[in-house]
């Protein structure tokens, strides 16, 4: 097998090389290889050793923290699916259901922006970026299983050109791309989109439930009490946390995302300044809103934190989406704050923005674009400290 | 005694290893040294000898174009057979075939009684004379200093955690007086002198009451530069630095008024798995440090000095005037089939991503880059392990964009060249070369 593989590359290398018939798609051919076999070159001088991680292993890492959400996302939405047409669904036809859903937009979601950026790459002469591997597969997790396949396609085309190649590919991108794409959806299809809407698939106007948590405290009557009204939508805090909810596909179990954050942690892949931040930010807000609940009819207001943390997208947002370390800070003082803000901004938009059911998307967004500003102050903080050689 | 303790930084798998004061004496005994030129950094070399030319240890080789005063001695007595010369016709190598009986050229003596009533120029003279002056080197550029300069400080090194790195009593045995008398001399160019050792896992013996400070930390917390970066007070300061090793041949050779060229070299063979100390001298071969060195196999780097910071050599090749290590190790150009998704028992890292993680004394060390270069991603490794609070990936941006004032102003000089941010860096970018360029370009412009 491996002989087999070694030699359709060194066959095959010869028409990619310069002066091949092929040689512009030598980016395309060097991804492909170097899947299978980490190249041989070696060190030039100091140092002579180098880390085994690279940015292969680094992505992998991020992808294994992702599966049992994705793993989970299909089932449950298999299981809605089912349920909605009245069928009892059963595990194994659940997740069948669901890999029907979820399969077409995870093939779209690779294909078309791995074309985008092979092109990009093609034409640049870099080489593929890793990067996509995760943005590939986040993407899809974060849409509704209602999506339309086009949309998810024109939206992934979106994300990948303007949210990344445009400014240089991965690495060089202001913007968290996956969630670029996810905000052009968002305001190019509401109907798709807005979390107002149902989100099962095949779901008959003759079911009971469908909206989602956020839709059901967006939509609270004045002056309801907000706990009762999520916990006759179905919605305790238990079953929020485990995740058999409906929503985007891979966001609704916190249990999982918190399996998945403790690994990202645990290999050091993900800061854990941006995660504690975040729920932080997110806890604190909620508790100070809190206070303000006997003034105004607000019901949003007097929701308990706990309630923000396992709802809606929050849990995904923070621990795969804020984490990706191109679009956070790079100093990690910075990533403290940005985390903060990014839990605060999530709770406001909820709480105070009825347009926005979901607030993540965009606080993260949002903080995105202040990221290069966080690192400017902290790094003015930190050169004042140095005793300076010139 | 004050503890001086540098958190940032990381031990590299093989500093594990616990290596034991033991010498090979069954090694053929050197036939042929060499000096390297291009080891001396900032120096222009001007030959004063020619091929076939004699020479006695102690006779002046080359000297500085700058500074014809500074010059550079035989480390050993016999015939020039070859003189080297590479590209900007640096000279690369002088190699010497060493004569039967060892003969010694007159240098000037400085004896305790005598030091007292000699001013710290005259010593320096003589140092310049007897050859001792490229003993010592300048912070933040790693030059050899200028003869008409005077430091702050002057950093002594007994030790270092660096894999691998001769253990202080293997040279520092019955070598009380002349470190003493060394250490007066320092004294009198400049009073801050600064020794520095590992205390707790290095036996210094006679020599523990001179220490100023026992250092504590991950590597690079022995690299001079790290040192003075935790110690300076002011903007400024200039520090120079010299190997413990440096400090006994100073001491041996004012006091005898010959010069003093022994050198206790650590080899680590991974071909042979074997590591152990040899006493030799400056400039010897690798053939008569390394045991078998023609059974050793093609596949293998042979590097004078650290996995970090030694120079890539060959099998004849010679170690250099700095470099007190040996080693021989596996360069590692094969593909690998599937490497990012093997669970990596064996695969060293700094990250926690490989099982490694779990049992780090189990890794195996060879020269592959482990992957292909690609843009930064931000990860924040290198300023993790940065030992002087540098922030790498922000100044190698700077420079990227020539903005050399706020590489400045990030702390670029202050760069103790320790390789570390290349060694994490999973996007394998080369940073530190990157700073020791930029540095040496600074250098030039400032210079010019």
């Amino acid at each position: 097998m491996k002989k087999l593989i070694k030699n359709f590359f060194d066959t095959n290398r010869k028409h990619f090389q310069d002066g091949g018939k092929l040689s512009k798609f030598e980016p395309v051919f060097d991804a492909f290889e170097t899947i299978f076999f980490v190249p041989e070159e070696t060190t030039s001088g100091s140092p002579h050793v180098k880390d085994s991680l690279d940015l292969k292993r680094f992505m992998s890492i991020v992808i294994l923290a992702i599966v049992p959400c994705m793993i989970f996302g299909m089932y449950n939405s298999g299981r809605l699916s089912l349920e909605a047409q009245g069928i009892t669904p059963q595990f194994i036809p659940s997740f069948i259901e669901g890999l029907i859903i979820f399969l077409p937009l995870l093939v779209i979601s690779y294909g078309v922006g791995l074309f985008w950026e092979g092109l990009f790459s093609v034409i640049r002469g870099h080489k593929v970026s890793e990067g996509f591997l995760v943005t590939g597969l986040l993407y899809p997790l974060i849409l509704p299983p209602t999506m339309p396949l086009w949309q998810a396609a024109v939206g992934i085309s979106f994300g990948v050109i303007i949210g990344k190649e445009i400014f240089g590919g991965t690495g060089r991108n202001i913007l968290n791309p996956a969630l670029t794409a996810r905000a052009f959806l968002f305001f190019a299809y509401p109907a798709s989109m807005s979390g107002d809407n149902v989100w099962i698939n095949n779901f008959s106007p003759d079911a009971v439930t469908g909206a989602t948590s956020l839709a059901v405290c967006a939509n609270a009557e004045k002056g309801a009490d907000i706990t009762s009204a999520l916990n006759s939508g179905g919605y305790d805090f238990f079953s929020l946390f485990m995740g058999f909810t409906p929503g985007s596909i891979g966001e609704t179990s916190a249990l999982l995302c918190l399996i998945g954050a403790i690994f990202l942690i645990i290999t050091g892949v993900a800061s854990f300044q941006t995660i504690i931040g975040g729920v932080a930010g997110a806890v604190l807000t909620a508790l100070f809103l809190n206070l303000f609940s006997g003034v105004s009819d607000n019901p949003y207001l007097s929701l308990n934190p706990l309630y923000h943390l396992v709802m809606g997208g929050f849990a995904f947002g923070i621990v795969f989406m804020a984490t990706d370390p191109v679009s956070s800070p790079g100093i990690r003082t910075a990533r403290w704050i940005y985390g903060f803000l990014i839990g605060m901004l999530t709770i406001l938009i909820r709480v105070f923005n009825p347009a926005y059911p979901e607030g993540t998307m965009l606080a993260i967004l949002f903080m995105n674009l202040f990221a290069p500003l966080l690192d400017y102050y902290a790094i003015k903080f930190r050169l004042k400290k140095r005793v300076q050689n010139v | 005694m004050k503890t001086l303790r540098i958190k940032k930084g990381f031990n590299h798998p093989l500093s594990e290893i616990k290596i034991s004061a033991n010498f090979e004496t069954d090694l053929p005994s050197p036939e042929k040294i060499a000096v390297l030129p291009f080891v001396f950094k900032g120096i222009k070399a001007k030959l004063s000898v020619s091929e076939n030319d004699f020479v006695k240890t102690g006779t002046p080789l080359f000297y500085d174009k700058k500074n014809p005063d500074l010059v550079f001695l035989s480390p050993g007595c016999g015939k020039i057979k070859t003189i080297e010369i590479g590209a900007k016709r640096i000279i690369q190598k002088i190699e010497i075939e060493l004569s039967q009986t060892p003969d010694f050229e007159e240098l000037h003596s400085v004896t305790e009684s005598s030091l007292r009533n000699i001013s710290p120029d005259e010593i320096c003279e003589v140092l310049l004379k007897n050859g001792l002056w490229p003993y010592f080197r300048s912070l933040p550029f790693n030059t050899i200093p200028s003869p008409d300069e005077r430091p702050d400080y002057i950093l002594v090194k007994l030790s270092d955690n660096v894999p691998f790195y001769p253990l202080p009593e293997t040279w520092l045995k019955h070598r009380l007086k002349a470190f003493n008398h060394s250490v007066s001399v320092l004294k009198k160019i400049c009073p801050n002198v600064i020794i520095y050792a590992d205390k707790n896992n290095h036996s210094i013996g006679e020599c523990a009451p001179h220490l100023n400070f026992a250092v504590e930390g991950k590597y690079p917390a022995f690299n001079p530069g790290s040192v003075f970066y935790h110690i300076k007070d002011k903007k400024n300061a200039k520090a120079w630095y010299l190997d413990g090793q440096a400090l006994i041949n100073i001491g041996e050779t004012l006091s005898h008024g010959r010069l003093f060229t022994d050198k206790t070299f650590i080899v680590k063979s991974f071909d042979s798995n074997r590591t152990y100390h040899v006493k030799s001298v400056s400039g010897a071969p690798f053939s008569s440090l390394i045991k078998n060195i023609d059974n050793i196999n093609k596949n293998h780097r042979f590097i004078s000095g650290d996995i970090f910071n030694g120079i890539k050599s060959s099998k004849e090749g010679y170690t250099g005037f700095y470099q007190s290590g040996v080693l021989v190790l596996p360069e590692g150009n094969e593909k690998e089939f599937l490497g990012f998704l093997r669970p990596g028992k064996n695969k060293e890292s700094y990250s926690k991503t490989f099982l490694s993680a779990l049992l780090p004394s189990k890794t195996k060390t060879n020269c592959n880059t482990h992957g292909e270069k690609r843009a930064c991603i931000n990860c924040t490794y290198c300023e993790q392990v940065c030992p002087v609070d540098i922030l790498p990936q922000f100044t190698m941006k700077a420079l990227y964009g020539d903005d050399i004032e706020s590489a400045l102003e990030h702390g670029l000089l202050d760069c103790t060249e320790c390789s570390l941010c290349s060694y994490v860096c999973p996007s394998k970018i080369s940073l530190s070369q990157i700073f020791k360029e930029a540095k040496d370009n600074y250098l030039k412009e400032e210079k010019a």
